[in-house]
């Protein structure tokens, strides 16, 4: 070409890149991705967060070598986060697991796969009801079905629980208390058409950077859109907030009280909505423990508001009595639609199950539910918090599809469903992740009554809070054995006495349920290093391994294998044996053994097939007269969901009290149980950075991620730095009453703390933060506080300040 | 030379005067609009003059956002800037 | 941890020409442009405070006083590539920031007085490719701005970075820590270094 055909031919490709970004619905372009004719590329879900962004994965020569965001996904339309830029690379580390690895002489030798499996099924036979697994959101939909099956269907056992006890069972909770059943009615969409989204401690543009993109995008679009930040500290969130709420830690119910307060006084809520779809509950003062609670009167409820003025309010919660009133005349406005969001928060909090119901309670009260843009909605922390743990029911108190363990009908559709003789399954609910690490941390002759815990998908190591008590007590502890199954080392094959290499990503087969009830499904692209193996085939193999040793749990109710797989012509697959267990989908099987769990509780699946054709499909997913599947975006409202009756315009179909309202939930303001005293001056907040994703096991191994965000650090106030005399960079150490950590601060960097509260990431497995934190939890959903406890902060001493 | 291929999001009420900014410079060809955002290609010397447009272009009245939607420098004239 | 090195800008913007090339046209890869000949001076980035180029050469010993001075190593010995300058201190962009010690310990090293307190810090200046940085295409992303040691150097407008050109010294930490999956930032070396 001459000089001039290709300044033409570039200036036609500028042209042509702006054009379509200007006719775009986001600010967002594709980056540039390296490619060549060789390269193959396959949708597949981002093995990182809840939002469930689509990736395009480029596969050359069995290698993953190039990611791009999926210009065909609803969720994304083509945008990434920084992570989700570098995921393929998280299957690269230099040190990733490929051979099972067992403790002998204190130290972690190879072994077989024959001797692996052997050596977990030999655990189980020394006491079954002494064997738990853990695992969690990372898990694909049919891993949670396998271990789900093989615990409960096959040991009788509920002792299997997960990563998202820590993260979104108050979700849950307050889903439950409030609908009668679990997850978001509304949908991302939501985003693009409220006027107003209020971030409830929800640190959006670090957490959720993709779906918080969407609201700021709309700026650029001309619309309008007012975001409320309320935080206990400033982050990259409130840089886009109009309006920034600083709260104490602890008091955001009050603030949820004084919003319902005025909206009553002021007779500002909506009478409609509330005559036809609202009954009023609080706790039942002789039974404070039963999540049920019992009825109260409209009078009684706004009597018991009534002490939240915006005055007391703000004694409380220090956010000045006007803002509260702003926030009232907000919610009593009819004209315009309000999204509440919100993840960590309110969810890690030791009333979470009460301040998720609150939020909800303003939502209901003041109509603001239902119609596009307005709508309550909590995210997940987790790729399939919602999918694999919420749906398939892989917590220790649940079955698949919304059952109870604890209800005898519900046990026995399980039973029918996976064909298992009646009374194989346990009635009583297992211990809940803190309880559970408890017994496992305990000596056996003290009560500790868990002697194997096959840890999959996650890193309690790192993640569980009052780790010296929770965890590292297992040290020296001869009877117990830790099982571990892991694609690198963690804090937790630390103490593991059994290490098993897993497949990652799209080296398996795999299914996700994303924050917005929305299914994924991906193939297998490459193939796992070494000797690792895909989480299901390993449960299925010990299921096989204590089948052949004779062990009666694993046979179903025709003596047949628990995990018995036809292939098309009707013949059994070996599918335990790793040689064959890709002759047939296994995860197509799991899944449509799953699907009939799904109808219920209308949380209606589509069959497999579909999810490989679509960028996932919201549930209920319902058949149309020409056969084609629908997806669900607004749930309870007869403009979209087919399950509304005509005429009811929202009708709560799940409802507790059976009569199709929800429950709006009177809950007090109490003080926390840990708080600021002369002793441990400072509030202690953890959480995660945009840079890294859980506990850093994947990302802390992309280069580019590790750079940018190398180590842990505490974010402190200039006033209490300026006090303390430490300048950005020195070290300090902070201690509570569970553990001391030394760790550099940060003065006015990423976030800003205000005085008497520091902030520690808990990415870095070297700094340890959760050795601190404390391991009080919610009554209801079990889940402890991750964001407030008491610490103080001394100066450490050094020759050299630490950069 | 570097050509750049931009978004200009303009007001609603700006969009008359930036685009007659626009079309005063030679530099700027435009696409067709989609509402407020206009698609752009600056075409100038190096990535030195490329910087100045792009400011320029954000400075404008009118003007809320300039993103870029694809950059071309040749090689050998980045050091240029300096 | 790390593992794979990077691409670098200069190998991406040509494979970036190529790749377009192709894809949008469908026409064949042109060929190469063509090797030149003689030897032109390649930049070079000095630590902080360094006299100017000429003199640089003359008057610095080698002693390595302010590569072992350095507390983040961020100062090497420049290869033999640099032919004539083969042998003096400088910093590597491509593996290496220097982080702006307030108390200069490179120049406090220096005995030949090459490295100079009362001589400008700047080492170069940071160019933003926008049609890399992820903030300019729409992600989230503040890492650059958060993590420049040099105060105003390098501000968040509307989100996205904005070097100030006369305040920024050309340290190189925000091009270190750069996290797009073709790194944004290049630093530009001093238009008098080579003279």
């Amino acid at each position: 070409m001459t000089t001039v055909d290709r300044r033409e031919f570039i200036k036609s490709a500028a042209m042509s890149a702006a054009v379509a970004a200007a006719a775009g619905s986001t600010r967002a372009f594709a980056l540039p991705v390296l490619t060549a004719p060789g390269v193959q590329w396959n949708k597949a879900p981002c093995r990182f967060c809840g939002t469930g962004c689509h990736v395009l994965v480029g596969v050359e020569d069995g290698r993953v070598v190039g990611i791009q965001g999926d210009l065909k996904a609803d969720v994304n339309k083509g945008l990434l986060c920084v992570k989700g830029y570098h995921v393929g690379q998280i299957l690269y580390g230099k040190d990733r697991l490929t051979t099972p690895l067992l403790r002998k002489d204190g130290r972690l030798v190879p072994i077989s796969w024959e001797e692996a499996i052997d050596t977990v099924a030999r655990r189980v036979l020394k006491d079954p009801k002494g064997f738990a697994m853990y695992g969690s959101g990372q898990w694909t939909i049919p891993e949670g079905c396998a271990g789900n099956k093989f615990m409960k269907g096959g040991l009788s056992s509920n002792h299997l629980d997960g990563n998202p006890r820590l993260c979104m069972s108050s979700a849950v909770t307050g889903f439950l208390s409030t609908y009668g059943v679990d997850e978001p009615a509304g949908v991302y969409d939501d985003l693009d058409q409220c006027d107003v989204a209020i971030m409830w401690g929800n640190n959006m543009a670090e957490m959720h950077p993709v779906v918080f993109s969407r609201i700021v995008d709309r700026r650029s679009r001309g619309e309008k859109v007012t975001i409320i930040d309320f935080g206990t500290r400033r982050t990259r969130t409130t840089d886009h907030a109009d309006e920034f709420l600083l709260f104490k830690p602890n008091s955001d119910l009050a603030i949820a009280n004084g919003i319902a307060h005025l909206l009553v006084q002021n007779n500002a809520y909506d009478k409609d909505f509330v005559a036809r779809h609202c009954n009023f509950r609080q706790l039942d003062p002789e039974k404070p423990d039963a999540m049920q609670g019992k009825p109260m009167t409209f009078d009684e409820y706004a009597a018991a508001l009534a002490e939240y003025t915006p005055e007391r309010v703000e004694q409380i919660s220090g956010v000045p009595a006007d803002k509260i009133r702003l926030l009232a005349a907000l919610f009593a406005r009819r004209d315009i639609r309000i999204t509440s969001l919100w993840c960590m928060g309110m969810n890690q909090h030791t009333r979470g199950t009460a301040i998720n119901c609150l939020v909800h309670g303003i939502h209901l009260l003041s109509g603001h539910f239902g119609k596009p843009g307005d709508a309550p909605t909590s995210l997940t922390g987790q790729p399939s918090a919602c999918g694999t743990v919420r749906e398939v029911g892989t917590l220790c108190h649940l079955l698949p599809g919304g059952r109870l363990v604890a209800n005898e009908d519900h046990r026995k559709h399980a039973e029918g469903f996976w064909n298992l003789p009646e009374g194989r399954i346990n009635p009583k609910p297992g211990y809940h992740t803190v309880l559970l690490f408890e017994k496992f941390c305990t000596p056996t002759d003290k009560g500790g009554d868990i002697h194997t815990l096959w840890v999959q998908v996650t890193n309690p190591g790192q993640s569980l809070p009052n780790l010296h008590k929770l965890f590292k007590a297992k040290k020296g502890l001869e009877d117990k054995f830790l099982i571990v199954s892991d694609v690198y080392p963690t804090a937790t094959t630390e103490l593991a006495d059994l290490v098993l290499p897993s497949a990652l990503w799209v080296e398996k087969n795999g299914m996700y349920g994303n924050s917005e009830r929305r299914t994924q499904q991906w193939f297998k692209m490459v193939d796992p290093p070494g000797q690792a193996r895909d989480d299901c085939w390993q449960t299925i193999a010990v299921a096989r391994r204590l089948f052949d040793l004779g062990f009666e749990g694993m046979k179903n109710k025709d003596a047949e294998f628990l995990f018995t797989f036809k292939d098309k012509g009707g013949k059994p697959v070996p599918v335990w044996d790793w040689n064959h267990y890709y002759d047939i989908n296994v995860d197509e099987a799991f899944f449509e053994e799953y699907r009939p769990f799904s109808k219920l509780k209308q949380k209606d699946l589509a069959p497999y097939a579909e999810y490989a054709r679509t960028r996932g499909l919201r549930w209920p997913v319902v058949q149309q007269p020409d056969g084609s599947w629908r997806e669900t975006r607004w749930r309870f409202s007869e403009f979209d969901d087919p399950y509304v009756k005509k005429g009811a315009g929202t009708q709560f179909y799940n409802s507790v009290t059976k009569d199709d309202k929800a429950l709006v939930w009177f809950r007090p303001w109490e003080p926390p149980p840990e708080g600021p005293d002369a002793d441990y001056p400072y509030w202690l907040c953890t959480g995660r950075v945009l840079e890294h994703w859980h506990t850093g096991s994947m990302t802390r191994r992309v280069p580019q991620l590790h750079r940018a965000m190398p180590a842990a650090y505490v974010e402190i106030s200039s006033t209490d730095a300026a006090r303390l005399g430490v300048r950005s960079g020195e070290r300090v150490a902070l201690v509570s009453r569970r553990g001391r950590l030394e760790l550099p601060c940060w003065i006015g960097g990423r976030g800003d703390c205000p005085e008497g509260t520091v902030f520690v990431p808990f990415f870095d497995e070297s700094l340890l933060i959760n050795e601190l934190t404390l391991d009080a939890h919610d009554p209801f959903s079990k889940q402890p506080d991750y964001k407030k406890c008491a610490v103080r902060v001394e100066r450490v001493v050094t020759t050299g300040a630490a950069r | 030379m570097a050509i750049s291929g931009l978004v200009v999001t303009m007001d609603d009420a700006g969009v008359a005067s930036v685009l007659a900014a626009l079309r005063a410079d030679p530099r700027i060809t435009l696409g067709p609009p989609a509402g407020v955002r206009q698609p752009v290609v600056i075409e100038t010397a190096g990535p030195a003059e490329d910087d100045a447009v792009w400011a320029w272009l954000r400075s404008i009245p009118g003007v809320r956002f300039v993103d870029v939607a694809y950059v071309h420098f040749d090689q050998g004239e980045e050091h240029d800037h300096g | 941890m790390s593992n794979d090195a990077d691409i670098s800008r200069r190998d991406f913007v040509r494979g970036r020409l190529l790749r377009t090339v192709r894809a949008m046209a469908g026409v064949p890869t042109p060929p190469p442009a063509p090797q030149r000949a003689a030897w032109v001076p390649l930049p070079i980035r000095r630590p902080p405070g360094a006299v100017p180029e000429a003199r640089f050469l003359a008057e610095c010993t080698r002693c390595n006083a302010c590569i072992q001075a350095c507390p983040v190593g961020a100062i090497t010995v420049a290869p033999m590539r640099f032919r004539h300058a083969a042998g003096t201190p400088m910093i590597d962009q491509a593996t290496a920031a220097c982080v702006m010690c307030p108390d200069t310990p490179c120049i406090s090293a220096c005995e030949p007085g090459v490295l100079r307190k009362d001589r400008p810090l700047k080492m170069g200046t940071a160019w933003v490719d926008r049609s890399n940085c992820l903030a300019h295409r729409g992600t989230l992303c503040t890492t650059c701005s958060e993590r420049c040691p040099v105060p105003g150097a390098l501000r968040v407008d509307g989100g996205k970075p904005a070097i100030q050109d006369a305040t920024c010294t050309g340290c190189g930490v925000c091009a270190q820590v750069c996290p797009a999956p073709i790194n944004a930032i290049a630093i530009l070396p001093l238009p008098d270094r080579p003279a």
